[in-house]
């Protein structure tokens, strides 16, 4: 249910994230950069999207979303994320 | 008939007191009009029932169902309307009505309804403050919740899209409660069934513009 305004919101939140996540990797190694992404990141995000985007909130708030739940859906899925490329980089390594 | 019950509803910033002891009822069926000049607390009030604000005190109950503040927004049984938009700028028009609606024939409701062809192809930030507060009542209104906050839904809108806006409020009306704030008291005044005004801290009931002038919010030559 609701899964495009999910997506949105992911979208917007790693649009903050992702840049963040890979200065980092670029300063102290490509797995911090996956480390970030699905934790300190996030945060970087949320912090991003209630700076330029906060009356948004208000979308998702009456299709019954609060920020904690949105918050933990965007974790799961860069935790997911995250975990895949950590995988992988152990894997090709 | 759905009904939402507010309650004991007290807030304060510091030592100053916005609302004293508030009580409301609102069925749907009506729609209530909140009058108050800036700063005694409309805006507050839609926000202390939608559950974005935190109040001091406050007992709501939808049906006689107790609902604490934190459950309000899970619930889906109140939709709120704030004074600045909501929808992504960057994104088109029928862009967004998927984000809300998933089904396609709830999407028909907002494609097909009056005005909306003329800019569904528009940016959202393209759009004219008509436009865009008519698209976002259609969004919310068409959502299943009962309740309505409208946070100034008449405010610097063009008076084609004033007229667009009443016709939909009172169709919404005959499925919804709805509660709203405006400046814009004679458009207000218009479509509403029962009026109050918020001074000093409390709800005073008004039934004709008279009262307006009587508890201050007009003066006597507006």
């Amino acid at each position: 249910m609701y899964s495009k305004a999910i997506w949105k919101y992911f979208l917007d939140i790693n649009t903050f994230n992702a840049p963040f996540s890979l200065i980092f990797g670029l300063i102290f190694g490509i797995m911090w950069s996956v480390i970030i992404f699905s934790s300190f990141g996030i945060l970087f995000g949320y912090l991003g999207f209630q700076t330029f985007k906060k009356n948004e909130y208000y979308a998702y708030y009456n299709l019954g979303f609060t920020k904690i739940n949105l918050i933990k859906k965007v974790w799961l899925m860069n935790m997911a994320i995250s975990s895949l490329i950590f995988l992988i980089l152990i894997i090709f390594r | 008939m759905d009904l939402l019950e507010i309650t004991n509803l007290n807030k304060s910033y510091g030592d100053k007191t916005i609302l004293k002891n508030i009580s409301l009822v609102c069925y749907v069926g009506e729609i209530i009009g909140i009058f108050g000049r800036n700063g005694t607390g409309k805006s507050t009030l839609l926000k202390l029932i939608f559950g974005t604000v935190k109040a001091d005190s406050i007992l709501l109950k939808i049906n006689s169902e107790i609902i604490s503040q934190k459950n309000i927004i899970p619930s889906k049984k109140i939709a709120y309307l704030p004074q600045d938009t909501f929808l992504p700028k960057e994104k088109k028009v029928r862009a967004i009505i998927p984000l809300f609606f998933p089904n396609g024939n709830n999407q028909d409701k907002i494609f097909y309804a009056p005005q909306v062809s003329s800019f569904e192809k528009k940016l959202i930030g393209k759009l004219s403050l008509g436009q865009l507060r008519y698209l976002e009542l259609l969004i919310i209104g068409n959502l299943n919740h009962p309740f309505l906050m409208l946070d100034e839904p008449f405010s610097m809108i063009e008076p084609i899209y004033k007229d667009v806006i009443k016709t939909l409020l009172l169709k919404l009306k005959e499925s919804k409660g709805i509660i709203l704030t405006d400046h814009y008291y004679n458009d207000v005044l218009e479509i509403t069934d029962r009026n109050f005004v918020i001074k000093d801290s409390e709800k005073i009931k008004i039934s004709t513009r008279d009262d307006l002038v009587k508890y201050e919010y007009l003066n006597l030559n507006e």
